[in-house]
């Protein structure tokens, strides 16, 4: 048997004990993983809010989703709705699920499209489950052995992401992972390879290693730090570079199954409806706004009581030109940096950590492995980029400096040909892999006010009235099915995924 | 109506007539009309009566019965090929065993104990789906001409089309690949307890069930695929737009999911450019894959992402996903394995699995 490979964690946030969990479920015995980290060094919790994939990865870590929602008092995510993107007094929800169903194989979106110049249609939310659900703040999970329409639509998470940590923490640790309590004050490295070697430790300890993972933030340690792997900066297309973070308490009312997205004069601000409080946060740039503008805003803005001051997070858009470089993996912050627009933070440093476990080295790290990861890690963040650009520069707004910018900017040239092909022929650019299907597009094109010249031509096949039935059955149908599920906070509480403390 | 009012399909093989009918299909109020042209004789298409199993979605879809077919054209699913004797594993998918792909837990028990782990054909054929479907080319061709028939679909020559789809062979417009040149002539057919492939001098004996061929270097179509198939109000189809012979059935289903492709982004009247530009991008995405398989069971010269794929399965048994791989993983796999290939590391997530747990899996299957 060969030795294990010596794998030293730095940094115990989300991402630095998501990375601790796989590899000691899925590589027990072939890694041997030590984690550092400070207790002085408080943790980002990138997001409250998460995409559905999360659930395929605590599914593989083999944690029941009530014991993880009871735990960060997590509610369901059934999409994000987002106002005044488009024009102010837009409202749409980009919902994790489809629209409709597809009839005689051509997306429903383009009978839609046909129905609208028709005049025939309703609006596109009420052929989508998933929003009708969330509109009314009802949940349920979908039946196994449901039809289309009812299975149409996953669900995500919610949660205090400054208790996932902790719960992944003790799963860790239970599987054999060595928590060290430190802050690293050195970094040594190989004359030869340029390779890490050791980290020195405030108390003097020296931590050996074969692999080294940075999760250690945007201190990003070891990868910006020893290894100084270039940074590809998109600011120039996201430009929003601070947050002004705000808890608040819970109104009295429903808890809605939904982020919300709201557009503001020099960004955007979320709303993240927990079990026991309201996450509220204002990103925006700091070309166009000040901090201590944005604190004002954002506590003009929240609903409930806050329940600290704002505090104020930087960053800015890109990521590493490699995140792996010699014998140093980046995963999370230190790897990339996309604003929570989509909740997307947790998903790229799950999609990192996965793709860590497939190409795992042994003690001799084969370039091919290092090669394909980059690529990965590259063409997820260029994708999440692409979609992110898009909900700023669809819009008809010209109300602030900030919106005049993003709306007249231009386009990475992946985008640019993404947009012609919608506004010319209504279809989405296929990709095999990465974030973000034709569902996603299609609620913020359409979402933002932006209606293709054409659809499919086949959706001109059925007679009128034939389609107009077809439309009314799936929106009737929808409707039924909604008005049987529980309330929002009824289906917490019967799935045993009530925490409230 | 938005789309062609009037498709003309140039050619007069099974690829015309299969287009001819999936567009009829597709726009009802459409005039179809088949402009024949006498089919190239270095086509092989015409000739060798096989296809993956992606033959049952496209009857599906042309509205042909399985049932029809099978009794029309005397079609038999594969369940079996050996490759110079030795047996190909099941193509599809890769199963997976408490997250780890199957092919590595295989491999560390063949490097663990070699003689008590059973040959991977054996371990991934039970219960796996057939490799894919052979049958008589000529009954196949007549069978869809009967149906173009009862469709309503016209023959003739059609000036005022507003859509062209050019069935026939690779013209002067062509990406060429290095790949041989092929022509094929009828052998013995295979015996009843599969398909067999003996590979030899640079020719490939494939026999069947319902026939045999022999595949030779010659005077056959160029190999290689066309550059941009859809372009203004036409579009290449078949070995108009690919040339990739792998004896495998993947040629004629190429074929199929170039049809299939072409009606998912049915033309307007007036045709978007963007939109015939990703036509093209996705197809030459597929072509390409088909093009590294059939490089890959020639052994000819590998494109950078054919070596890329073959260093990765060499050095780690890594099969990466593929978008847009025609080609399953599975086959990938089985092929490589029947050609001896075996990767130089154990790959660490199958060293995670307990040995036990190992063993046991293996002597299920033995």
């Amino acid at each position: 048997m060969t030795d294990p490979v010596r794998v030293v964690i730095v940094g115990g946030g989300t991402a630095g004990w998501m990375t601790a969990s796989a590899l000691a479920r899925f590589l027990p015995g072939v890694a041997d993983v030590r984690l550092i980290e400070s207790e002085e060094i408080g943790i980002v919790g990138v997001g409250e809010a998460t995409l559905p994939h999360l659930r395929a990865f605590l599914q593989r870590l083999g944690i029941p989703e009530a014991e993880m929602m009871r735990a960060t008092n997590a509610t369901y995510k059934l999409g994000i709705d987002f106002r005044d993107f488009g024009r102010i007094g837009d409202r749409y929800i980009h919902p994790f699920g489809a629209y409709g169903v597809d009839l005689a194989g051509v997306g429903f979106h383009h009978y839609w499209l046909r129905a609208q110049a028709e005049g025939g249609a309703r609006g596109i939310e009420d052929y989508s489950l998933p929003i009708v659900a969330a509109r009314a703040n009802r949940f349920a999970l979908p039946p196994a052995d449901g039809d289309f329409l009812s299975t149409s639509y996953g669900w995500a998470y919610q949660f205090d992401a400054t208790r996932l940590a902790p719960m992944l923490r003790g799963y860790s640790q239970e599987r054999g992972v060595t928590r060290t309590e430190g802050r690293v004050t050195a970094v040594e490295r190989d004359g030869e390879s340029g390779d890490v070697t050791e980290l020195v430790l405030e108390s003097g300890e020296r931590v050996a290693g074969d692999l080294f993972i940075d999760c250690s933030g945007f201190r990003a340690l070891l990868i910006g730090g020893a290894m100084d792997a270039a940074w590809e900066d998109w600011s120039h297309w996201l430009p929003c570079d601070r947050a002004a973070a705000l808890p608040a308490t819970a109104p009295a009312g429903p808890i809605e199954p939904y982020t919300r997205a709201t557009a503001m004069g020099a960004g955007w601000r979320w709303r993240i409806p927990l079990q026991h409080r309201v996450g509220n946060g204002y990103v925006f740039s700091s070309s166009f706004l000040s901090e201590d503008e944005a604190c004002a805003a954002i506590l003009g803005a929240v609903e409930g009581t806050p329940l600290a001051d704002p505090r104020i997070l930087r960053f800015r858009a890109g990521r590493r030109r490699e995140s792996w470089v010699g014998n140093v993996v980046s995963i999370g912050l230190a790897s990339g940096f996309l604003e929570p627009l989509e909740s997307t933070s947790i998903h790229l440093a799950q999609m990192a950590v996965m793709r860590l476990i497939e190409l795992f080295p042994e003690r001799e790290i084969d370039p091919a492995d290092r090669a394909a990861f980059n690529a990965t890690v590259d063409y997820e963040y260029d994708r999440v980029r692409d979609f992110l650009i898009l909900h700023y520069h669809a819009t008809t707004r010209d109300d602030s400096d900030f919106w005049n910018h993003v709306r007249t900017m231009q386009l990475p040239d992946s985008l640019a040909g993404k947009l012609e092909l919608w506004r010319e022929a209504g279809r989405i650019e296929k990709y095999g892999e990465g974030l973000f299907l034709e569902p996603s597009w299609v609620a913020v094109y359409l979402g933002q006010g932006m209606i293709p010249a054409r659809h499919d031509p086949r959706a001109d096949n059925p007679a009128p009235a034939a389609l107009a039935r077809a439309l009314d059955d799936i929106a009737n149908t929808i409707r039924s099915r909604v008005a049987a599920m529980p309330d929002h906070e009824a289906a917490l509480r019967a799935n045993g995924a009530w925490g409230a403390t | 109506m938005s789309g062609p009012a009037h498709v003309a399909v140039l050619g007069s093989g099974v690829v015309a007539l299969s287009a001819a009918i999936a567009f009829r299909r597709a726009l009802p109020g459409a005039r179809i009309t088949l402009i024949e042209r006498p089919a190239d004789p270095r086509a092989l298409l015409d000739r060798i009566g096989a296809a993956t199993l992606a033959i049952d979605a496209f009857h599906r879809a042309i509205g042909l019965d399985q049932q029809l077919f099978i009794r029309r054209t005397g079609a038999v699913a594969i369940h079996g090929v050996t490759l110079n004797g030795e047996p190909i594993g099941a193509p599809g998918a890769i199963a997976h065993v408490e997250g780890v792909a199957l092919h590595q837990l295989w491999l560390r028990s063949l490097a663990e104990r070699p003689e008590t782990t059973p040959g991977w054909a054996a371990l991934t054929m039970p219960g796996a789906e057939p490799f894919g479907v052979r049958f008589d080319m000529p009954a196949y061709a007549a069978l869809l001409a009967e149906m173009a028939a009862a469709l309503g679909i016209a023959r003739g020559e059609a000036d005022d089309a507003d859509l062209l789809l050019d069935c026939t062979a690779p013209g002067t417009d062509w990406l060429s690949a290095p790949l041989p040149s092929l022509i094929a002539e009828p052998i013995a057919p295979g015996g009843p307890e599969g398909e067999t492939l003996a590979i030899g001098d640079g020719a490939v004996n494939w026999q069947a069930p319902p026939w045999g061929w022999r595949l030779t270097r010659g005077a056959g179509l160029p190999p290689g695929r066309h550059p941009a198939p859809r372009s203004g109000r036409t579009i290449a189809l078949g070995e108009a737009a690919l040339v990739a012979e792998s004896f495998d059935g993947h040629a004629l289903s190429a074929a199929h999911a170039d049809i299939l492709r072409a009606i998912e982004f049915m033309p307007h009247a007036e045709p978007s450019g963007r939109e015939a530009a990703e036509y093209n991008r996705r197809t030459a995405i597929a072509h390409q894959r088909l093009l590294d398989w059939a490089t890959e069971r020639w052994n000819a010269s590998p494109s950078e992402d054919l070596a890329t794929l073959r260093a990765g399965f060499a050095a780690r048994g890594r099969i990466p996903y593929r978008d847009g791989d025609p080609v399953t993983p599975g086959a990938w796999v089985g092929w490589w394995f029947a050609r001896g290939v075996r990767p130089t590391r154990i790959d660490p997530t199958a060293r995670a699995i307990a040995q036990d747990q190992l063993i046991r899996m293996m002597e299920r299957n033995r």
